[in-house]
């Protein structure tokens, strides 16, 4: 799941990594986030909340910034913008909320926090300032004439007829020929500027001579309102990036694999647990081949699934798919799928098989016990047991003997979970059900599906044959390969 | 700017490639040697006779047009040929100076298309002293003239070269600014005044009093050039779109112009060999033709003698070619496929009257002689090669099936070729079928729905073929047949059972349509 969460930090600047690993023990707060996500699922809403995260800064996070700048009229400038665009986008966010009907309690008391705060005396005479002086800077217009790295800043006396207008007028016989349908060309979109260039700077520093008293208001702006920050608002605009950041990718996997994220119901007690048209968001996020979606089910008398199958099958894919919804379900974050129910299992433990070949045999299996023993110990109702081909390095029988146990072990304490396996004998257990991952059929081809079905070891055998027309009722039959 | 000397689609030099099944059609109907007799070895020519066969013409008027331009090439060849060489020219200075590859920044655009842009107007100035006054000229030719005079003339040429040599130094320009929240200067566009430093030293003095500051840039400044270099580019974005916008037209232009002279200069070399033995068709419904002749055994010069052949099918959708071997049915079957090729393409064809209705495509199903490497695959490969042209197959196509589905025996073969073919004709195709197929003409003469069309080719009593393709029923040539009945007598009456069988099949095909 660290790829997961990886993938979710880098769609963010902030740093949010900590949330994810601190799953929620508690369906209220659960329910708290998932209410968030619901709101944010708005597209009006999304796009403005999006907007905030782009243009609102924390203070911690400019103040170091404008304090490693060298030229004073950049510097003070830098606040007056930074300033003036944190409270655009404390009013754009404050409309947002209020347009949008929000019906999550967190985002509704943020609503009642702005709409005091933004009209609170000091505030408002620091929106008052910050436009009374951007308003006087705006108004100077100056001429900058380019040779080369040369550059001249001077008060301007009035702007003279454009290049485009010469272009336009004199090849306009041309121009009207002009057909849609031919290839304009492209021409680069001129960059903005993103940082403070030292050009801009320059120009500043020759502006603050150019009009020394526009720029005389500003440095007393600057020494003024430095200090000033609101701690609430900088932290909600810090854990706002946690949901961004999840929508963001999640709407992304939506679109490119048209699939669909759903909010997980809490599971009553005996009530069966499922998730429809779910799929492995981490391979989703990563891949951009067509993904397979697969439904989940463990009914309530049920407490393992045993997944049998072809290799690369999915069957894998299937379990990770299963253990990662359990988890992002305690995040409160929505998860792949169409509809789900499901118990909150505070424990998701893996056992995966390790890749260590430089080990004796007895290493390797001893190993395999270790860390399932230890899974055992740690295991109870909470919990939910991810275990793919163990004991791989024993024999058949053993490995089964010793899957059994593990599985009654299990099962005696009250965990649940997934056995990936190719013992097929798994499933006459009780309180298991078999799945299967599947075969096109008359081909080999996988089709990443994997059902609930008995299991069955011909079946890839099977249609192996029939595309080769070769089992014994095709020979019988004497059709050949001529279709 | 149009050049509407062929048509007014203008398409002519928008990327094209032979897809897989045009490229079939191309080497079964033997178009190489027409083409090669056009081009001359010019690629490029060859290139837009061959686009021309599979962008046809689809009306009366559209072919009239074309071919009133056809003909005053043929009276005129030296013109086109004069443009084709200009275009050729500049399209080489330009392909050799151009040097936008992909999006370019607004300065280097503008500079760029401001030297591209003079190329372009000084090929317009060569066309121009190229035109034509004494000569009756065809109404498209007289147009284009006359459009290229609205543009140019009446002092225009001279303003926009005067403009663009203006526009040399592009590193030289006053632009003005105003502080932006985003921590740069929102510039406007560049001013017209400071495109040139003489100039701007005159008007210097006139702004002596206002207040000014001059600083440099450190050239090792990297942060501070690019900025500057990202100024200019913001400057001279919208001028730059403009003056590409103009490149772009005369580009344009100037492509399809190449496009469209070269395949006029194409044609009139072809003209030459075949030494007026062509003439200009009608599209109309009907099929109807006389002294129809193989382009490629016309232009060949190992035969001195090539039989015309009539066709007079009206508006039967179905022509069934059968006879001797050696006859000449593919030879008709190719010159039939090239004259619909041609007379789409609103060219001259070889035949002394010609009338067809416009297809939409023209699609060859010829038996494959280098199949017989891979002769387990061979229907398969047939059948694969049909059902491609299904699927591409448009509102009123032709196809021409030549031996079709004869990879496998008679029986079998008639059966798929009778379906195919039936098919086919219930999508408002138009089938010419060449076939040894006795089963398969019997089947179609039964199905009168189809109004098929029979000819044969003639072979004499002495076995010398005459290469005539006359009206005529299909022989049974197969004495294999023969004796079966012989053996079988009543029972060997299969042909109505099979119809049935066959028809059954084709409406379960169509019902999955």
């Amino acid at each position: 799941m660290d790829q997961l969460f990886d993938i979710f930090q880098a769609a963010t600047r902030q740093s949010i990594k900590t949330y994810f690993y601190q799953p929620l023990t508690d369906w209220s707060a659960i329910k708290y986030r998932q209410n968030v996500f619901r709101d944010l699922a708005d597209v009006a809403c999304l796009t403005k909340i999006l907007q905030f995260e782009r243009q609102f800064r924390c203070h911690d996070d400019f103040i170091t910034e404008i304090a490693s700048i060298h030229d004073n009229e950049v510097k003070w400038y830098e606040l007056l913008i930074i300033q003036k665009r944190n409270f655009a986008a404390l009013h754009d966010l404050q409309r947002t909320l209020q347009n949008n009907s929000v019906k999550s309690q967190a985002l509704l008391d943020l609503a009642d926090y702005l709409n005091h705060y933004l009209q609170a005396a000091e505030v408002t005479h620091l929106q008052a300032e910050i436009d009374r002086i951007f308003g006087t800077l705006q108004q100077l217009h100056y001429r900058l004439i380019v040779d080369g790295l040369k550059i001249t800043v001077e008060e301007t006396t009035g702007f003279e007829s454009g290049l485009d207008d010469a272009i336009t007028t004199t090849f306009a016989s041309l121009l009207a020929t002009d057909d849609p349908e031919i290839n304009h060309g492209k021409i680069k979109k001129p960059e903005g500027e993103s940082d403070l260039s030292n050009l801009q700077a320059m120009i500043l520093r020759a502006l603050g001579q150019v009009f020394p008293k526009e720029f005389h208001d500003l440095r007393d702006f600057y020494e003024q309102y430095i200090g000033y920050a609101d701690a609430t608002i900088d932290q909600v605009a810090n854990e706002l990036n946690f949901y961004l950041a999840v929508i963001k990718v999640e709407q992304h996997v939506a679109k490119t694999q048209q699939t669909t994220f759903c909010y997980p119901d809490l599971a009553a007690t005996g009530q069966d647990e499922q998730v429809t048209a779910s799929f492995d968001l981490t391979l989703a996020a990563k891949n951009h081949q067509q993904i397979v979606t697969n439904d989940y089910l463990l009914k309530a008398n049920e407490q393992f699934l045993i997944i049998s199958g072809p290799n690369q099958g999915g069957k894998t894919t299937y379990a990770r798919m299963v253990g990662e919804n359990y988890y992002l379900f305690t995040l409160g974050v929505p998860i792949p799928g169409q509809q789900a129910t499901l118990h909150l299992r505070q424990q998701v433990w893996t056992h995966f098989e390790r890749q260590e070949n430089e080990r004796l045999l007895t290493g390797l299996l001893a190993a395999d016990v270790d860390r399932i023993w230890q899974i055992a110990q740690a295991s109870g109702p909470d919990s939910f047991v991810i275990m793919n081909e163990l004991f791989s390095s024993t024999t058949v029988e053993d490995a089964e003997e010793m899957a059994k146990k593990v599985l009654l072990i299990l099962e005696q304490r009250g965990a649940h979970g997934i056995y990936v396996t190719f013992l097929e004998q798994l499933n006459t257990l009780p309180a298991t059900a078999s799945m299967m991952s599947q075969v096109v059929p008359n081909s080999t081809t996988r089709s990443f599906k994997v059902i609930r079905t008995a299991p069955n070891g011909r079946a890839y055998a099977v249609s192996l044959l029939q595309a080769y027309h070769l089992t014994a009722a095709q020979i019988k039959a004497g059709e050949t390969n001529e279709s | 700017m149009k050049v509407d000397l062929l048509d007014q689609r203008n398409q002519w030099a928008t990327d094209w490639q032979l897809s897989e099944l045009q490229r079939a059609t191309y080497q079964d109907l033997e178009l190489q040697p027409l083409v090669d007799a056009a081009s001359q070895d010019d690629d490029f020519i060859a290139k837009m006779m061959t686009k021309s066969f599979f962008e046809p013409l689809t009306s009366q008027p559209e072919i009239a047009y074309r071919q009133a331009t056809l003909q005053y090439a043929l009276q005129e060849p030296d013109y086109f040929k004069q443009i084709y060489q200009i275009c050729g020219e500049i399209d080489y200075e330009v392909r050799h100076r151009l040097w936008i590859i992909d999006e370019e920044a607004a300065t280097y655009s503008l500079s760029s298309s401001v030297s591209l842009t003079k190329i372009y107007l000084g090929g317009i100035q060569k066309i121009i002293a190229a035109a034509k006054t004494t000569t009756t000229l065809s109404p498209a030719v007289q147009q284009f003239q006359q459009r290229l005079n609205n543009i140019f003339g009446n002092g225009q040429m001279a303003a926009m070269l005067q403009l663009l040599n203006d526009l040399n130094n592009n590193h030289f320009y006053g632009v003005e600014g105003h502080l932006e929240a985003n921590f740069s200067t929102a510039v406007g566009e560049r001013e017209i005044q400071h495109v040139n430093h003489f100039v701007d030293r005159l008007t210097e003095k006139l702004r002596l009093g206002t207040r000014k500051v001059t600083f440099e840039i450190n050239p090792r400044d990297d942060n501070g050039s690019q900025a500057v270099v990202r100024l200019g580019n913001r400057a001279s974005f919208k001028s730059a779109q403009s003056i590409m916008t103009v490149f772009h037209i005369l580009k344009a232009f100037f492509n399809e112009l190449r496009a469209q002279t070269a395949w006029l200069v194409g044609m009139t070399q072809l003209a030459q060999p075949l030494a007026n033995q062509f003439c200009y068709p009608t599209m109309t419904p009907k099929v109807s033709g006389q002294g129809i002749k193989n382009v490629v055994l016309l232009l060949s010069q190992q035969i001195c003698q090539v039989i015309g052949n009539d066709l007079d099918i009206e508006l039967a959708p179905c022509l069934v070619i059968t006879g001797a071997n050696q006859g000449g049915k593919t030879t008709f079957l190719r010159a039939l496929g090239q004259a619909a090729l041609m007379a789409n393409a609103g060219m001259f064809v070889c035949a002394t009257q010609l009338t067809l209705p416009g297809y939409t495509n023209v699609w060859t199903h010829f038996k494959r002689e280098e199949d017989t490497a891979i002769a387990s695959g061979k229907l398969d490969d047939e059948l694969k090669r049909m059902a491609t042209i299904v699927q591409q197959l448009g509102p009123h196509d032709l196809i021409l099936m030549n031996e079709s589905f004869s990879s496998t025996n008679e029986h079998e073969g008639s059966t798929i070729n009778f379906e195919v073919t039936k098919g086919l004709l219930a999508r408002q195709a138009t089938v010419f079928s060449v076939s040894h197929q006795y089963e398969y003409t019997q089947l179609l003469k039964q199905a009168t729905d189809l109004k098929p069309v029979f000819m044969r080719a003639q072979r004499s009593d002495d076995g010398a073929r005459s290469f005539q393709i006359l009206p005529g029923p299909a022989l049974k040539t197969s004495f294999g047949l023969d004796i079966f009945r012989k053996k079988f007598k009543a029972e060997a009456n299969v042909t109505v059972p099979l119809l049935e069988k066959a028809n059954s099949t084709i409406s379960e095909q169509t019902t999955g349509d």
